[in-house]
């Protein structure tokens, strides 16, 4: 009988043991930190990565810290990711190439206009690199108002102003155990040791850290992912009583900071009492349907399903007889003509909309 | 101002002036505004086109003898990482924000030309760090596409350095170059971050893979997002392992040697990126959270603190998230990242 081995060609063969000789020779330990980074909690007594962010005597910003936080980040988490895989900056995952949850800084990869309607309503995601992104959650260092910040009032009051937005204020650099490093109250809003005021979402036992961590997204609408935002039934921030939070509590989070847009099931026809927030979109109606034409949909995740942390690509129209882009902040600024702001929206104009209603 | 410079017709003695006190203040301040104006200007030319020939450079009194000085600086880059001379003295500079080219400028600092990975766009690469070959060809990281792109010294684009070691890395995912540097033999140095297999691999000028050294964690020799590197007259190779905040020396075999370890005290690193070594045995390192530029003494077989280059700052000779660095001719070349420029500094 003839030996067949000759017939597969040799270069063939060659390649094949040069690929696993390869990949014997490039697989590697993973690093004991490959989950959050230099962001890991409970440094011990013998911490040295505290010098990476912070000068004991130099100190150029508060809490001595390296001048601007965001450039801090950054030259670990910017395009260059110099010291992380997680782009925020173009909203990509440089290990893999897939796309980032919370969107992008500069630029994000959102697809925007993508057409599925209910029942799939997926927003899917943009080959690199992605689109400018036109609004976003910004980080510059300039003092800012937190719209909806407070508690619900008759008098217009757009919310806290002069707050000073910054990775840290949402994110705890040193690890906290918590989903995304998310703190639980944002740095800076009250005074150290202060209670919590009684407008403000509890956070005490929700979130929690996720493991493995997993970045990249493939469908934006879905931010159903695991547990992180936990399940838990908690006394409501604002005065409405509310039994319904059984969802994922993203919108408990966001609240944090945004108070007076948490807003329980039919507050979109019950005034609120506020003179700016008075009729709200749901943004926490665990299992409640589009009233008719969807059939149920959840709105877990409430906030992130029609907006992004970070930043996002959609676009706004303005001009003539457009209106997307033309709505005004809380405060009554970006009238007229329109700013074309896209108030981190996750579809273009008022897309998201048809996301679930499908009108 | 003089008071005779207006018309004075007659008026009660001791008065020089008949103007009354309001239009002399308005008459002041429309100087003054005007005098702001062209401070204003001035330094809005110093910020663009002013070449470095032209400036002498903020001399810090009573050092002079005593290191490097700073000299002046090229404006024009956007958030600017990676910095190396030609062999004409040319220098070339990668931007990550911007327009995010590779930027060339005249020895005297004037800018020449740009150019950018081939088929591209602006937010679709990010240069990072930049070496030139002694055949003076240009070589780029590229981040957003895991490449390493050469270019001719005028920045015409060559070819993708992808010989056949590294085709077969890039198809099991383990391809994502980050600092870049040849040895006077022409050896290219290449640290890579690919998941979980951070390493410095060596390839000789013909492009064959000849040595790999280095896995992803903490301990000595191990590397976590290491950036910038640099070889030194005795072959031994410098790696600023970023993340574990140290620089760490290897024989030409791989094997570790020393490091520069990151802490609190004088000459100890924060977030070291950027490597170069000049003629006399001295290690430049960009410490990029600290914002300053460490120099050693690397003569011997430890590595010796000599002094911090600048300070935190937007001024002359201070820094901003420093990132790059090269030496030539002579000169320190110091990317000062958010300051959106590149410093010189020299004896
Ligand atoms: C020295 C580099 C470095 C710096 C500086 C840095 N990070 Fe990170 N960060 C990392 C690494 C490494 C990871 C782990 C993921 C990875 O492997 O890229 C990470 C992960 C994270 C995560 C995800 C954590 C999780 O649980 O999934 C967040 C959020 C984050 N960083 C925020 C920040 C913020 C905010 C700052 C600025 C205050 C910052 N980082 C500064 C390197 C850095
Ligand atoms: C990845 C960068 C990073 C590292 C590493 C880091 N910090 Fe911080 N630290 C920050 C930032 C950013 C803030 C400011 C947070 C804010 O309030 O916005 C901060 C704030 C602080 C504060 C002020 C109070 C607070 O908790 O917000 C203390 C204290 C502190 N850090 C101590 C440490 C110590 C000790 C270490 C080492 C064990 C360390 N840090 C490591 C980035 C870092
Ligand atoms: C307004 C609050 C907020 C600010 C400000 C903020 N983040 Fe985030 N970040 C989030 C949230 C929420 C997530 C989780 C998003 C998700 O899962 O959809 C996140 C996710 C991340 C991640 C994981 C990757 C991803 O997109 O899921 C990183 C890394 C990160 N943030 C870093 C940063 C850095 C660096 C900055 C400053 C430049 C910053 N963040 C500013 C809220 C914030
Ligand atoms: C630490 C406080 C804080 C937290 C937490 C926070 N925000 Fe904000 N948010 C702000 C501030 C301050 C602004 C105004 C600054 C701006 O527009 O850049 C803002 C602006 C916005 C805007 C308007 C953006 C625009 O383009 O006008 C949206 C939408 C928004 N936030 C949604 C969210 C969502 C969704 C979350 C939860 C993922 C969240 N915020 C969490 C502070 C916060
Ligand atoms: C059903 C989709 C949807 C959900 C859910 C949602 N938003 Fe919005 N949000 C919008 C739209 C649309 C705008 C643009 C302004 C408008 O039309 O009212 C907006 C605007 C904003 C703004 C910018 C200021 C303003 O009012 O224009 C903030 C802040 C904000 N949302 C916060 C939140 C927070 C916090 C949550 C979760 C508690 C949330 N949003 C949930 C759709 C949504
Ligand atoms: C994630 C799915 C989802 C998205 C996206 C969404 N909605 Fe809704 N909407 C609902 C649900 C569920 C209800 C019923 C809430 C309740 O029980 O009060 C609702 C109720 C409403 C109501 C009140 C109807 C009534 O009869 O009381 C209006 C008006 C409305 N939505 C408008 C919008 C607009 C405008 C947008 C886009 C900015 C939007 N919705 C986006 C799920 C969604």
């Amino acid at each position: 009988m003839r030996i067949l081995w000759p017939a597969v060609p040799v270069w063939l063969v060659a390649v094949a043991l040069a690929v696993m000789a390869f990949v014997v020779m490039s697989s590697g330990a993973p690093s004991a930190q490959a989950d959050n980074g230099p962001h890991i909690k409970g440094w011990g007594a013998t911490a040295d990565g505290c010098a990476a962010c912070h000068r004991a005597h130099r100190g150029q910003a508060e809490p001595n810290l390296v001048q601007d936080q965001a450039s801090l980040c950054a030259s670990c988490h910017g395009p260059a990711a110099a010291g992380s895989s997680l782009d925020v900056i173009d909203g990509t995952n440089k290990s893999d190439g897939g796309a980032l949850r919370g969107g992008g800084f500069t630029n994000a990869r959102i697809n925007t206009a993508d057409p599925s309607l209910p029942p799939s309503s997926a927003i899917g995601v943009l080959a690199a690199p992605g689109l400018p992104a036109g609004s976003t959650h910004s980080v510059s260092g300039t003092p800012q108002t937190i719209w909806g910040y407070g508690a619900i009032n008759a008098v217009a009051d757009p919310g806290k102003s002069s707050f000073n937005l910054a990775c840290g204020k949402c994110h705890d650099p040193h690890g906290d155990g918590n989903y995304r490093v998310l703190r639980k109250v944002p740095a800076g809003l009250l005074s150290y040791g202060a209670p919590l005021p009684a407008f403000m979402p509890d956070m005490t036992g929700l979130l929690t850290d996720e493991s493995p961590k997993v970045y990249s997204t493939t469908n934006y609408w879905d931010v159903s992912y695991t547990d992180q935002w936990q399940a838990a039934i908690q006394s409501p921030p604002g005065p409405v009583a509310d039994t319904e939070i059984t969802g994922r509590q993203v919108g408990k989070w966001c609240t944090t900071c945004h108070t007076r847009y948490w807003a329980s099931t039919g507050s979109a026809d019950a005034s609120s009492g506020d003179a700016i927030f008075k009729f709200r979109h749901t943004t926490n109606p665990a299992g409640r349907d589009t009233h008719g034409r969807a059939g149920p949909v959840t709105l877990s995740g409430s906030c992130l399903k029609c907006h992004a942390a970070h930043g996002s690509n959609a676009t706004a129209a303005t001009g003539v007889g457009m209106y997307s882009g033309s709505v005004e902040q809380p405060d009554g600024s970006h009238t007229g003509n329109g700013s074309g702001d896209s108030r981190l929206l996750r579809m273009d104009n008022r897309g998201i909309c048809q996301k679930c209603h499908n009108k | 101002m003089t008071a005779t410079a207006w018309p004075q017709p007659e008026g009660p003695p001791g008065r020089t002036s008949r103007m009354p006190g309001w239009a002399k203040l308005v008459v002041v301040l429309i100087v003054l505004a005007a005098l702001g104006w062209v401070v204003l200007l001035g330094t809005q030319y110093l910020k663009t086109g002013k070449p470095i020939s032209e400036l002498p450079g903020a001399q810090i009194p009573g050092l002079a003898g005593q290191g490097e000085q700073y000299r002046s600086s090229v404006f024009g880059v956007a958030q600017p990482l990676g910095v190396a001379v030609g062999r004409d003295g040319r220098m070339y500079v990668t931007e990550s924000a911007g327009q995010r080219m590779v930027r060339i400028f005249d020895p005297q600092g004037h800018p020449l030309s740009s150019f950018a990975p081939p088929n591209t766009t602006a937010n679709g690469r990010v240069p990072v760090y930049i070496a030139v070959s002694p055949q003076g060809d240009v070589y780029v990281t590229d981040r957003a596409n895991d490449a390493l792109d050469v270019f001719s010294a005028d920045g015409a684009f060559l070819r993708a350095f992808d010989p056949a070691e590294v085709r077969l890395l890039r198809l099991v995912g383990a391809w994502h170059p980050m600092g870049v540097a040849f040895d006077k033999d022409g050896n290219l140095y290449v640290t890579d971050v690919s998941a979980d297999k951070h390493r410095v691999l060596v390839f000789d000028p013909s492009g064959t893979l000849k040595l790999t050294f280095g896995s992803q964690g903490t301990d000595e020799g191990k590397f976590w997002y290491p950036n910038g590197l640099a070889v030194d007259d005795r072959g031994r190779i410098w790696v600023a392992d970023g993340n574990n905040g140290r620089v760490q020396a290897f024989d030409a075999h791989g094997k570790f040697l020393t490091a520069i370890a990151r802490g609190f005290a004088k000459g100890d690193l924060a977030m070291p990126r950027g490597v170069a070594i000049d003629g006399n045995n001295h290690l430049f390192v960009a410490d990029t959270s600290a914002h300053t530029v460490k120099v050693y003494d690397i003569s011997g077989d430890r590595p010796e603190f000599l002094r911090d280059l600048g300070e935190a700052g937007t001024g002359d000779g201070q820094f901003r998230f420093p990132n790059g660095v090269a030496f030539s001719g002579g000169r320190l070349y110091v990317t000062d990242r958010e300051n959106g420029r590149v410093q010189t500094w020299s004896d």
